[in-house]
């Protein structure tokens, strides 16, 4: 089983207005906008690492959305980016 | 010298300021800059006694942050289709421009020196005004309307700290501008003529890379005050529409400070510093979208923004 985490080095500033967030990569020099959803997860991961249907139940539960496959669509989409930029790792469950 | 008086481009006869300029011993004082000249066109000497009458200038021996050189074409390029070059501590910087734009070249190449290498600042592609020690910063990309929105604002009472580069002190983040003329371009340039009859303005020159530029002076005040710094209180990302209604549209945060950061000339290299130079003022300001149509307009509504003394 796999959890995401956030990546733990310190790498990222996150500055968060409301219900999103711009991050800075001290590594690369670029800068990202997160969108609510990325942001909030990014909120939730702060917390400790949760596998994927975890992640997905708590977005479902905290967001209005129109139905389950949203939740799923809109969190595997939201952590695929947030793993693009480097700020959430994908590792075994039992090394979180 | 009395420490009171402050010698002026004004207070300097046209052939002196002709002949420093011409032996590359005007200072001008930017504040907070100070910027040796040597430039022997009659062109840049008419320009810079119109437009920057208001200017201190420093003694010859004066220490100067930038070194900066129109130098006349070589050879046949003195006499036909004569060109200019910019040279900056020596070394030219760019392709040389038909000698006609040599006062242009002058404002976009002393923009230039600024924006790569005055990194004590965060310095953004933006018009900043002021009143009541608040300032508008309006970052905006050419053709948006950011100048001439800027030359009528300041034509009604606002005072002028920039027209192209907002410096926002890393440190304190109060922002600085050094009240230099406003660059107009084409159609522009006919506007603010007529909403602002008798303003000091260069000859237009026609045929640049931005089509037919003018400057126009900015205000004897705005000048006698460049040393007080303003606390950042809006963010305007202005959009000049024809037909518009004026009003101001408030703009999230987040994708302000992505427009902010793409209008920034060095965001990228202040690395984490510029991150938190940025965020720090987003944080403090409040951001709109502003569409207008109309200059009068523009500036009724510019007078209703909160936080903002009458």
């Amino acid at each position: 089983m796999l959890a995401y985490i956030l990546e733990p080095s310190g790498r990222f500033l996150l500055h968060v207005w409301e219900e999103e967030a711009l991050v800075f990569d001290t590594c690369s020099g670029d800068t990202h906008m997160l969108d609510p959803v990325a942001t909030a997860l990014v909120g939730r991961l702060g917390e400790s690492g949760l596998d994927l249907p975890a992640l997905q139940r708590w977005l479902d539960e905290t967001f209005v959305l129109p139905d389950q496959q949203a939740a799923s669509t809109l969190a595997e989409a939201a952590l695929l980016n947030l793993r693009a930029i480097g700020l959430v790792r994908l590792v075994p469950l039992e090394d979180r | 010298m009395s420490a009171w008086f402050r010698l002026k481009i004004a207070d300097l006869p046209f052939n002196e300021l002709a002949r420093r300029l011409r032996d590359g011993t005007l200072l001008l004082d930017l504040h907070p800059f100070v910027v040796r000249i040597r430039a022997p066109q009659a062109a840049v000497a008419t320009a810079l006694g119109k437009l920057y009458a208001h200017f201190p200038v420093q003694e010859a021996d004066a220490f100067a942050d930038f070194h900066i050189a129109l130098r006349p074409g070589r050879g046949l390029r003195r006499w036909i289709r004569p060109q200019v070059s910019f040279e900056f501590d020596g070394k030219q910087a760019f392709k040389p421009l038909p000698e006609d734009q040599a006062y242009p070249m002058f404002e976009w190449g002393l923009n230039w020196c600024i924006a790569a290498h005055a990194h004590q600042f965060l310095i953004l592609h933006a018009a900043v005004i002021e009143r009541g020690g608040r300032a508008i910063i309006m970052p905006a990309p050419p053709g948006s309307g950011k100048s001439t929105l800027c030359a009528g604002l300041v034509s009604r009472g606002w005072r002028l700290l920039s027209d192209e580069l907002a410096l926002v002190h890393m440190e304190t983040g109060l922002v600085h501008g050094m009240a230099r003329p406003i660059n107009l371009k084409n159609r522009s340039i006919e506007v603010i003529r007529r909403f602002q009859p008798g303003a000091a303005m260069s000859d237009p020159v026609n045929d640049t890379v931005k089509g037919t530029v003018a400057l126009l002076g900015p205000p004897a005040e705005s000048v006698s005050r460049v040393r007080e710094a303003a606390l950042p209180a809006h963010i305007v990302f202005p959009r000049y529409l024809a037909d518009a209604p004026a009003a101001f549209v408030p703009a999230d945060k987040t994708h302000s400070a992505m427009r902010v950061a793409d209008e920034a000339f060095n965001y990228g290299i202040h690395g984490r510093r510029g991150f938190e130079a940025l965020t720090a003022l987003i944080d403090r300001c409040t951001c709109h979208e502003f569409a207008y149509g109309s200059l009068e307009e523009a500036i009724e509504a510019f007078e209703q923004l909160p936080g903002i003394p009458q």
